[in-house]
């Protein structure tokens, strides 16, 4: 459990190490959080469907504790889709956000507070960057400098995670902040075992 | 369209025969935001592209990838 604060909002991420995909495990996992009333979606592959089912699974847990920021209880059916698909609490109580990879998954919460209206995460294990990814994921400024890093594979999956948490916690395409420089957007990253993991907050008030 | 479903399978972790031209991207075959980038640049250098990130936020199928890379190519 990790707690911290951005810009004055205090949030909780939890990871979770996955186990090995195993499809009659995911598949029952996958139903059990559906019949609850879960927003997941089925992707048709098992290592989707994997990641995805612990990542709610995970959240459930959760939700269901009496950890510090979730507060009361929240039943599943309390959580929607939004018009542009992405999930979220009616009435948002409490804000959340999911990410998570082939190895393991994260839930970020955050309580709602005066300007703080969403929070994003997103974990990548650290891995190489062809040119023309990196190329495409960096600003001209932050390509210069990875080159001049010699292309260390640490400090670029840092910056696409904080990128992509800053998407989900606008709300916005990925697409829409990749020109945008990310040490100016609100994010706390930290490293766990092989992967970056990184959140951000977007408050109206910015 | 061949070619272009053998290219998203490096992403999607999933059979050939399960995507469909009408297969959406993210929730039929949960490709993240990366692997989107990933394939995009596979395509790029399959195709001899420059895919702008205006045109990659329009596609969201298979059908969607074959129709740019035929207007393009």
């Amino acid at each position: 459990m990790h707690e911290f604060m951005i810009s004055g909002c205090r949030l909780l991420a939890v990871t979770e190490k996955l186990p090995p995909a195993c499809k009659e495990t995911s598949r029952l996992l996958f139903e059990k959080l559906k019949m609850q009333g879960y927003p997941l979606t089925a992707g048709a592959s098992l290592q989707h469907c994997h990641e995805s089912a612990h990542a709610w699974n995970l959240l459930d847990r959760l939700l269901q504790s009496q950890n510090p920021i979730s507060g009361s209880a929240i039943r599943p059916a309390d959580i929607v889709r939004n018009p542009e698909g992405k999930p979220c609490i009616r009435h948002e109580p409490l804000l959340f956000s999911l990410s998570h990879c082939k190895y393991s998954c994260v839930c970020l919460l955050a309580r709602p507070q005066s300007g703080l209206s969403g929070c994003g995460i997103d974990i990548e294990p650290v891995r190489q960057w062809p040119l023309r990814l990196a190329r495409r994921i960096c600003t001209p400024q932050e390509y210069h400098i990875w080159l001049q890093h010699h292309r260390d594979p640490d400090w670029i999956t840092r910056l696409f995670t904080c990128k992509e948490a800053w998407a989900k916690a606008c709300g916005i395409s990925l697409m829409d902040v990749l020109q945008c420089e990310a040490k100016q957007m609100d994010v706390y990253s930290w490293k766990e075992e092989n992967c970056w993991i990184s959140a951000a907050v977007w408050q109206k008030a910015r | 369209m061949e070619n272009i479903i053998a290219i998203l399978c490096d992403y999607t972790e999933t059979d050939p025969e399960h995507i469909q031209p009408a297969s959406r991207l993210v929730e039929d075959l949960g490709l993240t935001s990366l692997d989107l980038l990933d394939a995009v640049t596979a395509f790029e250098e399959a195709y001899g592209l420059e895919i702008t990130d205006e045109d990659i936020k329009k596609m969201r199928t298979v059908q969607d990838i074959a129709d740019y890379i035929q207007l393009h190519a």
